[in-house]
């Protein structure tokens, strides 16, 4: 074998800084999208629900200038669908994170101050729940209530059947998150400055939440922030096995598997969510490994 | 040569070489061989058929199996759905139409080898009527003379059942019933051998034992089942050695093994069908409907006719056939499907009107769905289903009717729709459809809506109306076709236009795909499963 000769590499702050623009750019479309679905969604069709393919025509129909991602396999439009599938994807992915970090956040901090039994008991149940596969998890759990319009509470929320999943990625969610900052407390806690803050007179609420938190922050938003490409991902899989939202309800996961049927023959009922998602996954992941590099100085240039 | 390339031959090299023993061992296999090669026929089944034994079944995935290793007194040639011989060779009926003397043949044998005689007649519809039977087909002989007093334990014998000598069996019945014959020609009327179904341990539902033209070889649960020529089989060894019913849930998977050759046929056609295998579509009409079914003993549709006129005149039947799902089907208007006697062709049913929708919707007590609660519509995983559903909750919704989708597979289906006869199912909608077993109304508005057979006897929706079901039975004692049919379509009438238990959806028609290679395909209206296999035949080009 010849060996090639090797290119010089780019300067290692470049390439972080690329991953950063682009996870960025990236996230920042999908979010802007998410939000301005209901401005520009109607500018392509009513809403994600009406049909708006010509009543003669088998849908799914290709794109045109009227509906430039052409019309799914209900004769909807895709772009709008597609607009209010960033909306669920987002509000379900971000919703889930928050919930699962203020769990995380808590259950940790409060693990590794307290230390002796608290810790333990806390920290078992995390261990328990990273033990079981979180995807076959979140699929028993979401299939065991198949009609969450009609199930009680659930039937509260906006979206039932989002809501669900919701929940779900956030009682998966927190255990990751809660042992990390249990760690980070726990180095923390042994530090100079924390037995400053003792001696200063500090209580055990203003050490933890002043002094030892912002410290263990960098970690915990690195985690946080991959965390949220999972969650879309898990979203859209759900949806897809027909477990996460419902039809009609416009999910990404739910738009490809109706677009299955015609996969072969009439591809784009199926790439406008499919390329959605792998906008949104991969952007946040780029995004998340250029905030490592950035936030956590303790990890090398291997991301991942 | 460069790396990449090397690498590459590398790989070529490699995989030759470790293919040569396998050719090797290939060639000298087929020289051994008998010089014909075996005919393989293979198709598709989109789930696991819920049973084998033909006591037991309802629908046309155990049908698929069921009908080729069973065989009855008498069988429905699938082409023109006359009453025709099978384990009888022949029979006469009584002037007063209440007796029937059946003659078996003497070369009818059960895959097991023992010959069938008229004690085997006797024993298996015993066997059906029995109640630890628990046999959805009861029916099917309750006309015989006798049949309810020995099923419910109050005589030893069926009064009506008698065998003068071991090759004539004769059937009395309690009063002319002019569908009998073509009763006795479905499967749960089937000749079983008492010594495999008495087994305790129900080793028959693995490996059911008949007399017809197929015996059952191998059953590997939710993969395949398959099943050899009966050498012994008395109307002549069918031509096809092997069938396989491969059991491939996901529609795309099933079309992909259809194109690359591992399936010679396929029953359900996408509507985008790749340009190569499009002249292999075979288009024939069905002889059955489907709907809709709406659950009459639970709310919102218990004691609201209104309710069920609104839903079906918002639903745009034509769009759902012509545009959305194109191909055989046929937007209905009723129950009796056309080209069985007492069809109807000047019912009006419900064409899409959503004023009138809304008109009725208000009468219902809804007006503009206000104070209905999200109602679920339950369909199982297979073809079509969920984007008929998702097209009827769209219809809906510009009315302000709110559905919520339960897409489950067939065994949770039925669970949930079927109910007891005192328990309604849970499901309040649920698409269903109904192929008709013989050419006659009775076997559509009998088994499904006569109140008699509320429950998993047929009438999921719990339709009770006596009206109706007098008619049905006053049709039945008829011997004039056309004094029948006229009673036939009153009844229908009554149902569609009145009461409305279904959301009317279509008259069945299928599209099969069959390979070119594979000859006497007989499209039959009973079903696509009810292709009679005997006669099928595998000729590949030879290559």
């Amino acid at each position: 074998m010849t060996p090639e000769p090797r290119r010089p590499l780019r300067p290692r702050a470049a390439r972080r800084s690329f991953a950063f623009v682009l996870g960025s750019a990236l996230v920042g479309t999908v979010a802007f999208a998410a939000l301005t679905a209901p401005i520009v969604g109607p500018l392509f069709a009513p809403d994600p629900y009406t049909q708006v393919a010509p009543r003669d025509r088998t849908p799914p129909t290709p794109p045109d200038r009227e509906h430039p991602f052409g019309t799914d396999a209900m004769g909807r439009d895709l772009v709008s669908r597609v607009l209010y599938g960033a909306r669920l994807s987002l509000v379900v992915a971000v919703g889930a994170q928050a919930i699962a970090l203020a769990l995380g956040l808590a259950i940790g901090a409060a693990a590794g101050w307290l230390g002796g039994a608290a810790d333990a008991f806390a920290m078992r149940g995390a261990d328990l729940l990273l033990a079981l596969p979180a995807p076959l998890v979140a699929l028993a759990v979401a299939a065991a209530v198949p009609e969450p319009e009609r199930a009680p509470l659930l039937r509260l929320l906006p979206v039932p059947s989002a809501g669900l999943v919701l929940l779900v990625l956030a009682g998966l969610g927190w255990a990751g998150i809660a042992r990390l900052v249990r760690g980070e407390i726990v180095r923390l806690r042994g530090e100079a400055f924390t037995g400053a803050a003792r001696a200063a007179g500090a209580g055990p609420l203003r050490i933890v939440g002043r002094h030892l938190l912002p410290n263990a922050l960098g970690p915990i938003v690195v985690v946080a922030t991959l965390g949220l490409g999972g969650n879309i991902l898990m979203e859209a899989w759900l949806s897809f096995l027909g477990v996460g939202a419902r039809p009609p309800i416009p999910s990404w996961g739910t738009m490809i598997a109706e677009s299955q049927i015609h996969f072969l023959e009439r591809p784009w009922a199926g790439l406008a969510p499919g390329l959605a998602i792998l906008m949104a996954v991969l952007g946040f992941n780029l995004l998340g490994d250029a905030l490592r590099d950035r936030l956590d100085p303790r990890s090398g240039s291997m991301a991942g | 040569m460069t790396t990449a390339a090397r690498r590459f031959a590398r790989i070529v090299l490699l995989g030759a070489l470790a293919g040569l023993p396998l050719l090797a061992a290939g060639c000298g296999a087929r020289e051994g061989d008998a010089p014909a090669a075996r005919q393989v026929f293979r198709f598709r089944l989109r789930e696991e058929p819920p049973t084998l034994d033909p006591a037991l079944m309802t629908d046309n995935l155990s049908e698929s199996i069921v009908t080729n290793v069973n065989r009855g007194l008498v069988a429905m040639d699938p082409a023109t759905l006359a009453v025709v011989p099978a384990v009888a060779s022949s029979w006469t009926v009584s002037p007063d139409g209440l007796t029937y003397t059946f003659r078996l043949r003497d070369n009818v044998v059960f895959h097991n080898g023992r010959a069938v005689a008229a004690e085997d007649v006797l024993w298996s519809f015993q066997r059906l009527l029995r109640k630890e039977t628990h046999s959805p087909r009861r029916w099917l002989l309750e006309p015989i003379r006798g049949a309810a007093d020995f099923a419910e334990g109050r005589a030893a014998a069926v009064a009506g059942l008698a065998s003068p000598d071991p090759r004539t069996v004769a059937v009395t019945l309690d009063r002319p019933f002019a569908p009998f014959l073509a009763m006795l020609t479905m499967a749960g009327a089937s000749i079983v051998p008492r010594e495999v179904y008495e087994d305790p341990e129900k080793k028959y539902l693995r490996a059911p034992v008949g007399c017809g033209p197929f015996r059952v070889v191998r059953v590997e649960p939710a993969s395949l089942i398959e099943m050899a020529a009966f050498d012994r089989y008395y109307d002549g060894r069918p031509a096809i050695d092997i069938v396989q019913a491969r059991i491939i849930e996901n529609q795309v998977t099933a079309l992909q093994e259809y194109r690359t050759g591992g399936l010679d046929s396929l029953d359900e056609v996408p509507v985008d069908l790749p340009d190569e295998v499009r002249p292999e579509v075979l288009r024939y009409p069905l002889m059955g409907v489907g709907y809709i079914g709406f659950n009459l003993d639970r709310p919102p549709f218990k004691g609201n006719a209104a309710l069920r006129q609104a839903l079906n005149y918002a639903v745009d039947k034509e769009y759902l056939w012509g545009t959305l799902i194109p191909g055989a089907n046929i937007p209905g208007r009723g129950i009796i499907p056309p080209g069985v006697p007492g069809y109807d062709p000047d019912l009006p049913g419900y064409p899409h009107d959503e004023a009138k929708a809304r008109a009725l919707l208000a009468r219902a007590g809804y007006p503009a769905g206000q104070g209905l609660e999200p109602i679920s519509l339950w369909f199982n995983t297979s073809g079509d289903n969920r984007r008929i559903a998702e097209q009827v909750q769209a219809d809906l919704r510009k009315v302000g009717v709110t559905l919520t989708l339960r897409e489950v597979d067939w065994g949770a289906y039925l669970k949930a729709v079927e109910g007891t006869a005192q328990v309604p199912g849970e499901a309040q909608m649920f698409r269903f459809g109904w192929g008709l077993d013989y050419p006659d109304a009775d076997a559509i508005l009998r088994p499904l809506l006569h109140s008699k057979n509320i429950g998993p006897a047929g009438n999921y929706f719990r339709y009770r109306n006596p009206a109706f079901d007098d008619l049905v039975d006053r049709a039945l004692a008829l011997g004039d076709a056309s004094e029948r049919a006229a009673l036939y379509r009153q009844a229908e009438r009554m149902a569609v236009m009145q009461d409305a238990p279904w959301l009317f959806l279509n008259y069945f028609g299928s599209m099969t795909l069959f390979k070119p290679y594979v000859k006497g395909v007989t499209p039959t209206p009973l079903g696509e499963f009810r292709i009679p296999l005997e006669r099928l035949r595998i000729e590949k080009p030879a290559s």
